[in-house]
């Protein structure tokens, strides 16, 4: 029995060895030569933010913008008191009895926004509406001199004096009235294209005494007076060639002070993507610098000339489409390499209205504009 | 046939297979030992009498992976012999990815044979008891999983990650089962094992759909129809949203003597199954068999627990319409984003009972008796995992000497592999029988050198020390069965045979 056993353990034994003989070693590993490096890198991508907004979304009517019954935007700009006249501020004469208007300036508080912008902005068709209350029987002649100061340049309004009406005594003791400063009578279009920060005013006004049949007719009463008011509407309907906003902020990537989850070491590439629809006659192109202050030199820039292309126009400057636009901002490692040698980044924001020489446009509250911004990223995820 | 050549063919057998570096199988079922009625239960053994005894009767561990082997894993690189990981920025991901199947599963398989009773009655008939403790799991990964994790999502823009064969079973249960076979004619032998099943403890995902569409724009569009059921001793929270806050494993159950025996007995959770089984001798030579195994559900209404989402959500990115015209902030368009994903994702927790079904198994075979000891076999088996197919195709030979020796080797192809050679042995001394069988031997083996630190028993010092560790060259499949029999008797007794050993 135990030979029996010992010859079927033999023969199993053969069997196994044979395996065992042919079947050898494939590959030795030696493990401390394994390599520490060890990384993912997936490339993900999520749509970040969409919207189909219009105009009257993003811009709400208020005291400074208004939208006409033709849903045209119109900027509007008031300053009261412009003119307060008693007969005691003219200088007595017989016939004619002048006041001042003492210089002023009525400051439009865009002097931060102009200091940034660079480029032509044109207006066609603003308006200075003067409104008045006037009590003088005698006509009054204003004569108005206005300059706006934009950044680098005035502009004199050039305005011929014009005269305002006047009461029809007795029945009538003061009038209400207006009087319109446009294209037709002045330079106003060149004066607000300038841009302006500021406009300076003063003039003069006139009281033109005049011989009256009747003698129980008063002309000039202590009581009379003229109050004036201003109010300037910059009607959307304009025309930008390469008008820039520049910005300069502080390098919010720059990871050194350890606050910043994000290292820009850690990501091979980061992608925008950006899709519209946009149905406003302007287009937009973004450029992103990387700023060393100290060498004052730019250490990359990443550029989308065509971030948004304008709608086509009709024959009035209106909108009458959308233009698809599908861009891409790339931020590549060379990009991020640079990112810790910049202290700043400067934004520079193009804008052009329609058209190879950009034409005038006009602007729709109902105007709207959809897009989807997507992030694509490839992140280094390293686990040595 | 004379001793000699049987040993010849034997090693010509083994050196063919090597030669053609193809291996593997399904050893046991042409093997004459006890345990192969449960491939079918038509089969018996030559012992008139076995008894499996507690634990000692036999296990079978066996785990089927389709994944990539450790060379995919770890590459030989530059300079010589130094090694990357498939997560080194110079290894060639999509050669990687290259590899992973489309739906890559993991299957481990756990049988500890309780007691078994085996004896024959009469002539013909032979009755067979069995108690099994079984533990399967089912895995499948798909490989949108892989290449998302791999190569990000922007990878899918335009088409959808299709995470619908994500599957995660795992139950384990106890098995009861009694039947016999008998020839019904001189050919014809029939066999059926009928099963009382107590689940113990389970959790299995029924996943009908899961998957991610990347839209052009990269919206991303999340759909979710699964259920997660789950029988055992945990506890799964929710808060008033309806969304999971804590899963818990419930420690009361195991506190008590009765609480440990009343989870263990899974008396609660009961099923059927049945095992059938025929054999057809179509010549002396050329015998025909075929089984479906594991055909049977279990009802789990013990400690239930069903989590279902059906659900759909859409991400768009943060709408900024609301921001635009000053209604609100970003922070607060966020976190509505936010609370609209949880919103979307609500789970429902029941405590519904639930059925799962065995995965069965249908085996047909067909064996040529070279001699009244050698055979060789063909043995086909198919496995039915709810939607998901396994197919393996065996090809074995075969040496039975009564109930007192019985070796196979076997080549199969299963897997996705084609060079699986396994191996069976037992032999009986005395009253005992010892049996291993493999599906698959480690042919090829790699080395894997490593390096320890150990720290000294007395002081602080540490040495290090060099140590290999050997493991096989494809890991795709693990089969091993091992255990002890008692047996008793030996029905083959014919008067011309020969055997190739006497038994004295």
């Amino acid at each position: 029995m135990n030979m029996i056993m010992v010859k079927r353990l033999f023969l199993y034994t053969s069997v196994i060895a044979v395996l065992s003989l042919a079947g050898c070693v494939n590959e030795t590993y030696d493990m401390r030569m394994l390599s520490k490096q060890a990384h993912l890198s997936p490339t993900l991508a999520l749509s970040a933010v969409n919207g189909d907004v219009s105009f009257s979304d993003m811009v709400k009517t208020s005291d400074t913008v208004i939208f006409d019954q033709n849903k045209l935007v119109i900027l509007v700009f008031k300053k009261d008191s412009v003119v307060d006249l008693k007969l005691s501020d003219f200088a007595k004469a017989t016939i004619q009895k002048t006041a001042t208007i003492d210089p002023s300036t009525y400051d439009l508080n865009l002097g931060d926004v102009l200091d940034h912008i660079s480029g032509a902005i044109r207006f066609y068709n603003p308006s200075i509406k003067f409104n008045y209350t006037n009590s003088f029987a005698d006509p009054v002649k204003i004569n108005l001199n206005v300059t706006a100061k934009g950044k680098s340049s005035s502009i004199i309004l050039a305005l011929a004096p014009f005269t305002l009406a006047k009461p029809n005594l007795p029945t009538q003791q003061e009038i209400t009235s207006s009087f319109v400063i446009d294209k037709s009578n002045s330079n106003l279009p060149d004066l607000i294209s300038i841009p302006p920060s500021s406009i300076d005013y003063s003039g003069t006004a006139t009281i033109t005494s005049t011989v009256k049949d009747n003698g129980a007719e008063n002309y000039a009463l202590g009581s009379n007076r003229l109050l004036g008011s201003l109010e300037i509407d910059i009607p959307m309907d304009l025309s930008l060639n390469n008008l820039q906003f520049k910005d300069t902020v502080n390098n919010f990537i720059k990871s050194d002070n350890g606050d910043n989850p994000l290292d820009p070491a850690d990501f091979q590439l980061l992608r925008i993507k950006v899709a519209a629809k946009n149905g406003f006659p302007l287009g937009a192109a973004l450029k992103m610098s990387l700023y060393d202050s100290v060498s004052k030199t730019i250490k990359s820039t990443v550029e989308a000339t065509g971030l948004l292309n304008p709608a086509p126009v009709d024959a009035n400057g209106k909108a009458n489409g959308v233009t698809e636009t599908s861009t891409t901002i790339e931020f590549n490692n060379v990009f991020f390499s640079n990112v810790n040698k910049a202290d700043k980044i400067i934004f520079t924001i193009t804008l052009n209205t329609t058209g190879t020489v950009p034409q005038e446009v006009k602007i729709y509250s109902d105007y709207r504009i959809s897009f989807n911004a997507a992030l694509v990223v490839k992140p280094e995820i390293n686990f040595n | 046939m004379s001793g000699k050549i049987k040993y010849i063919l034997i090693f010509l057998l083994t050196v063919f297979f090597v030669r053609v570096s193809a291996q593997n199988s399904q050893v046991l079922y042409f093997m004459n030992l006890p345990q192969n009625h449960l491939l079918n239960p038509a089969l018996r053994p030559s012992n008139s009498v076995y008894i499996g005894l507690p634990v000692m009767s036999g296990f079978n561990i066996n785990v089927n992976n389709n994944f990539v082997n450790f060379s995919d894993v770890f590459l030989k690189g530059q300079p010589k012999d130094s090694i990357i990981s498939f997560l080194h920025p110079s290894y060639n991901v999509d050669k990687f990815l290259a590899k992973i199947k489309d739906r890559n599963y993991f299957e481990p398989e756990l049988l500890i044979q309780l007691l078994g009773i085996g004896f024959s009655v009469g002539k013909d008939t032979y009755i067979f008891l069995d108690i099994n403790d079984r533990i399967e799991g089912n895995f499948v990964l798909p490989k949108d999983l892989f290449r998302l994790a791999l190569k990000g999502n922007e990878e899918f823009k335009g088409s959808k990650i299709d995470l619908s064969s994500l599957r995660a079973d795992i139950k384990y249960f106890r098995e009861f089962g009694a039947g016999f076979s008998r020839n019904f004619t001189d050919k014809l032998r029939v066999g059926i094992k009928g099963k009382l099943l107590f689940g113990i403890a389970t959790a299995t995902m029924d996943n009908k759909s899961l998957g991610i569409t990347v839209n052009e724009d990269y919206s991303h569009t999340l759909d979710a129809n699964m259920t997660v059921n789950m029988s055992g001793p945990v506890t799964v929270s929710m808060d008033s949203k309806h969304n999971i806050s804590s899963v818990d494993f419930d420690d009361n159950t195991f506190n008590t003597t009765s609480g440990i025996i009343d989870f263990f007995s899974g008396k609660k959770n009961m099923g059927l199954g049945v095992d059938i089984g025929a054999t057809y001798d179509l010549t002396d030579r050329i015998v025909f068999s075929g089984s479906i195994t594991d055909l049977g559900f279990i009802r789990w209404k013990k400690n239930v627990t069903n989590l279902k989402a059906d659900n759909k959500f859409e991400f768009s990115g943060l709408n900024m319409k609301d921001v635009v015209n000053g209604t609100k902030t970003i922070d607060e368009v966020g976190q509505d984003m936010l609370d609209s994903l949880k919103n979307a994702f609500v789970v429902s927790n029941t405590k519904t009972p639930f059925t799962t079904y065995l995965p069965f198994g249908v085996s047909l075979g067909g064996s040529f008796n070279v001699t009244k000891k050698i055979s060789v076999g063909l043995l086909s088996y198919t496995r039915i995992i709810g939607k998901q197919i396994r197919e393996a195709l065996s090809l074995s030979a075969n040496v039975n000497l009564g109930n007192a020796f019985s070796t196979s080797l076997s080549y199969t192809a299963e897997n996705y592999q084609y060079d699986n050679l396994g191996a069976g042995l037992a032999f009986r001394a005395g009253i005992t029988q010892f049996y291993i069988v493999t599906d698959r031997i480690p042919v090829m083996w790699n080395i894997i050198k490593g390096e320890k630190t150990t720290h000294d028993l007395i002081g602080s010092g540490t040495h290090k020390s060099t140590y290999n560790v050997p493991i096989p060259a494809k890991w795709n499949s693990f089969n091993l069965r091992l255990g002890m029999n008692l047996v008793f008797g030996n029905r083959q007794k014919e008067k011309n045979d020969k055997p190739m050993l006497i038994i004295e």
